[in-house]
């Protein structure tokens, strides 16, 4: 039994799939990064993701084309984050509370425009929805694992992974990134440095809500092509946690990125054996457990640091 | 253009927060390339004055002049892009980044329309660092240097933004006798290119010697303009505060005891494991100041630490005191034991700014002394309390309901220190106990600390302030690079020889 699990936890496929796994928490978590380096405890993720979950279908549904479905699903995550922002940055009420009540209304209300638009309840399943289609390179095709492992994605896998290293250069490269830093380390700082700095929150957040959309649309139209009722599943919550352990650094966000998605890969291939399917459905969870774990232990250090 | 003799002035400048005038009519013409001192008491509108200067406030009548032009900023950055630096005494700085990224924050030169071009930002800094002779550390990161050296950024960075007119608040009282020289001498250097300073302090004998004018302010008015050859010490304190001031601590034969603090071996190391304190040993008798002078990131915040139980000491260390080991024991418990602790961070670690007067008054005491209701706050008692602090430290405030931040820094020092001395502690570790106050208040502080020794507190007195320490220690320590150092008993060195030792000059006398 163990050198079977050993067998599936290091095959081709798994990784295969922790690619394509790691995509919606890497597009939610190189927007945000922004957000969250500006010092805004946004945790807001998990209900922009299931808005543009379901507008997405939405927009393929209407249109037929998986690329409408993606501008729907941008939109409605740039609009939930305005919502967010009119709450937090205009009316200054406590963040924690706005983003629990997005994140617990979302649910309700992508159920209830379920029932309405397409008079179901549990899943939306149409031929009208149109997934975007894997892409194949045949130059990659000589590469062996390589090739099974990377080819033959939708296309938006490889925006992500060109998304790292732009939201790298953004971040530590561009005076925008600079200063989001500078804001979050020390607001009054940036504004005698005649920073704006709610100009600077605005944008982050907007950066967040459209690319937290693209990890909504990831996971209805990269190949399933239908929306099922509270469908990110915590992916949201992953988002925001490799952000905050990767310390809003896009290179070391985008390990924990691929530890999560390795984890929910372990989930899928291990299914398939009769292991109790609750221990295996942990497995992300775990893992976010002892990667914070890790990472207090490393900062641990005597009675107390006072962080001044 | 140019044709003023002022760069700048400020004409009939007043602004009000509620009943309180901050600045009433408030004249003040600055000569292009020279020192100008602005002093005052805390409150007095110094702050409120530079603030309406670099445009965080607004006037409610007044004008501003530059070079004979009148002009009306419409935020601090255009108050920067004409010429105007301010260097605030809670510096501006970013910690976790690098010296660089703090400097050109805000001020980025940019290649390609979008990316940082970090090469011709590093070729302005040096040529700004080489041409004022600055040398500072362009990659090091802001919290692992010393408040001298953080000085010395905040310098250049106004520098590199442009500034002719650099507003310096308080700048000295963080530095030692050779980093104010150090400052000093920038400053001069500065005025002889053609800069113009603004020299904001409470530390008169530093205001004579650098300073060509001298505007004096009391209760949001300027009460005297004077040259500094025109005055002495005693005759500007006496103008400042309005009555006459002794600037010399009143001390008198200590009544020591016994051993109330032993330290052995104590070794601390900081959570890149360095090594700050190596292997330090003293003791401090009821009764006793001991004062412990030294350059700023010499150790003492180590020290203090470990003392206090805020940081774990390495092993062989031994901390007793009063017969008890308390080398690993909370900061919770060294209350409960009579341990009083006055912060030299006020703002990150003596209060919490967001919350109330009162609920910052009791931090601590409650631990301590407790309430008459074991599961309630007594309200009551609370105020009480704050209003005794209030009173015998002439805490300036509206209500004991505010907010601390709304406090001026030097009110908020004179609570932290209220508090720490008005409860019945039998040890003090006090931290720069006169950071950023007025003379009025740094002579009662002083007596306040005598006054408790008197009665047989023991008190650790550590101070950026040589002459504080010097005015007030039975016995002197001198810490260097994590050692400590004998700095004789109470007159016996001179301010050099102990000037001396803080720069390593002594470090095989020990």
């Amino acid at each position: 039994m163990l050198k079977e699990i050993l067998r599936l936890a290091f095959s081709v496929s798994t990784f295969a799939s922790t690619f394509r796994l790691a995509c919606p928490l890497l597009f939610g978590s190189m927007g945000g990064c922004y957000n969250s380096a500006s010092g805004c405890a946004n945790l807001s993720y998990e209900a922009v993701m299931l808005y543009s979950c379901f507008f997405s279908v939405l927009g393929s549904y209407i249109s037929g084309s998986p690329w409408v479905g993606l501008l729907f699903g941008m939109g409605i995550g740039i609009f939930i984050s305005i919502i967010f922002g009119t709450m937090s940055l205009v009316f200054h009420s406590n963040m924690i509370i706005a983003a629990i009540a997005l994140n617990s209304t979302a649910w309700a209300v992508t159920t209830l425009l379920m029932v309405i638009i397409f008079g179901v309840r549990g899943t939306v399943y149409n031929e009208r929805i149109v997934s975007f289609k894997p892409v194949h390179f045949k130059w990659m095709e000589n590469l062996g694992i390589f090739n099974k492992i990377f080819n033959d994605n939708v296309i938006l896998v490889y925006i992500a992974f060109c998304l790292v290293i732009i939201a790298y250069i953004v971040m530590y490269h561009t005076p925008f990134g600079l200063r989001i830093r500078g804001i979050g380390q020390n607001e009054k700082a940036a504004q005698t440095a005649g920073v704006d700095v709610n100009k600077y929150r605005w944008i982050s957040l907007i950066l967040m809500g459209a690319f937290t959309g693209i990890s909504g649309t990831f996971l209805t139209l990269s190949g399933i092509s239908m929306f099922v009722e509270n469908m990110p599943a915590g992916k949201g919550f992953l988002t925001m946690i490799s952000i905050t352990i990767g310390r809003f650094n896009p290179l070391l966000i985008f390990l924990i990125c691929l530890l999560f998605g390795y984890s929910q890969a372990l989930v899928l291939v291990l299914g398939t054996l009769s292991l109790p399917t609750q221990i295996i459905a942990m497995i992300p969870y775990v893992a976010v457990i002892i990667v914070l774990f890790i990472d207090g232990l490393k900062k641990f250090k005597g009675v107390a640091d006072i962080e001044v | 253009m140019g044709n003023s003799e002022y760069i700048l002035e400020m004409r009939n400048i007043r602004k009000t927060f509620g009943e309180l005038v901050a600045n009433d009519n408030v004249n003040l013409k600055v000569r292009k390339g020279t020192v100008h001192s602005i002093i005052g008491e805390n409150g007095a509108g110094k702050s409120t004055l530079m603030n309406i200067l670099t445009d965080i406030h607004k006037a409610d009548s007044g004008d501003i002049l530059l070079n004979g032009e009148k002009v009306h900023f419409k935020n601090s950055l255009d108050a920067a892009r004409r010429g105007i630096g301010m260097i605030y005494q809670e510096f501006m700085l970013y910690r976790d980044l690098s010296v660089f990224d703090n400097i050109i924050l805000g001020f980025e030169k940019k290649k390609w329309g979008f990316i940082i071009d970090r090469k011709a930002c590093r070729k302005e800094i040096e040529r700004i660092c080489s041409e004022y002779s600055f040398n500072i550390p362009l990659d090091a990161i802001v919290k692992d240097l010393s408040v001298a050296m953080l000085q010395q950024v905040e310098i250049v960075k106004v520098l590199y933004r442009g500034a002719d007119i650099i507003i310096m608040d308080e700048p000295t009282s963080v530095l030692t006798p050779q980093g104010i020289q150090g400052l000093f001498r920038a400053i001069r250097n500065l005025v002889g290119m053609g800069k113009t300073i603004i020299f904001i302090s409470h530390k008169l004998k530093e205001v004579l010697e650098i300073s060509d004018y001298i505007t004096i302010m009391n209760h949001g008015r300027v009460v005297a303009e004077v040259l500094p050859n025109e005055v002495d010490e005693a005759k500007l304190a006496s103008l400042m505060v309005g009555r006459d001031v002794i600037l010399q601590a009143n001390k008198v034969e200590p009544k020591i005891g016994d051993v109330l603090l032993s330290v052995k071996g104590l070794t601390v190391k900081d959570k890149d494991e360095i090594v700050r304190v190596k292997n330090v040993d003293f003791e401090i008798h009821s009764g006793e100041i001991l004062g412990i002078a030294g350059v700023a990131g010499s150790g003492q915040q180590w020290i203090v630490e470990a003392l206090f139980g805020l940081r774990r000491p390495e092993h062989g260390s031994q901390i007793i005191f009063d017969g008890k080991d308390i080398t690993y024991v909370s900061p919770r418990e060294h209350r409960l034991d009579g341990i009083g602790y006055v912060p030299q961070d006020r703002m990150g670690s003596g209060v919490n700014a967001k919350s109330s007067l009162w609920e910052n008054s009791i931090m601590g005491y409650h631990i301590a002394h407790g309430f008459k209701n074991k599961y309630l706050v007594d309200t009551k008692q609370a105020n009480e309390f704050t209003d005794e602090i209030v009173e015998q430290f002439d805490v300036r405030r509206q209500a004991n309901k505010d907010k601390v931040a709304a406090l001026s820094g030097g009110n908020i020092q004179k609570m932290v220190v209220g508090r720490e001395f008005l409860q019945r502690n039998k040890l003090l570790i006090i931290e720069d106990p006169t950071r950023g106050i007025d003379v009025g208040a740094i002579e009662f502080i002083w007596q306040k600390i005598i006054d408790l020794a008197q009665e047989g507190v023991a008190v650790l007195l550590i101070s950026h302030e040589l002459n504080e320490v010097m005015q007030l220690s039975d016995t002197i320590k001198v810490i260097y690079n994590g050692q400590l150092y004998d700095g004789g008993r109470h007159g016996e060195l001179t301010e050099e020889e102990i000037g001396l030792i803080m720069l390593g000059g002594n470090a095989d006398a020990k």
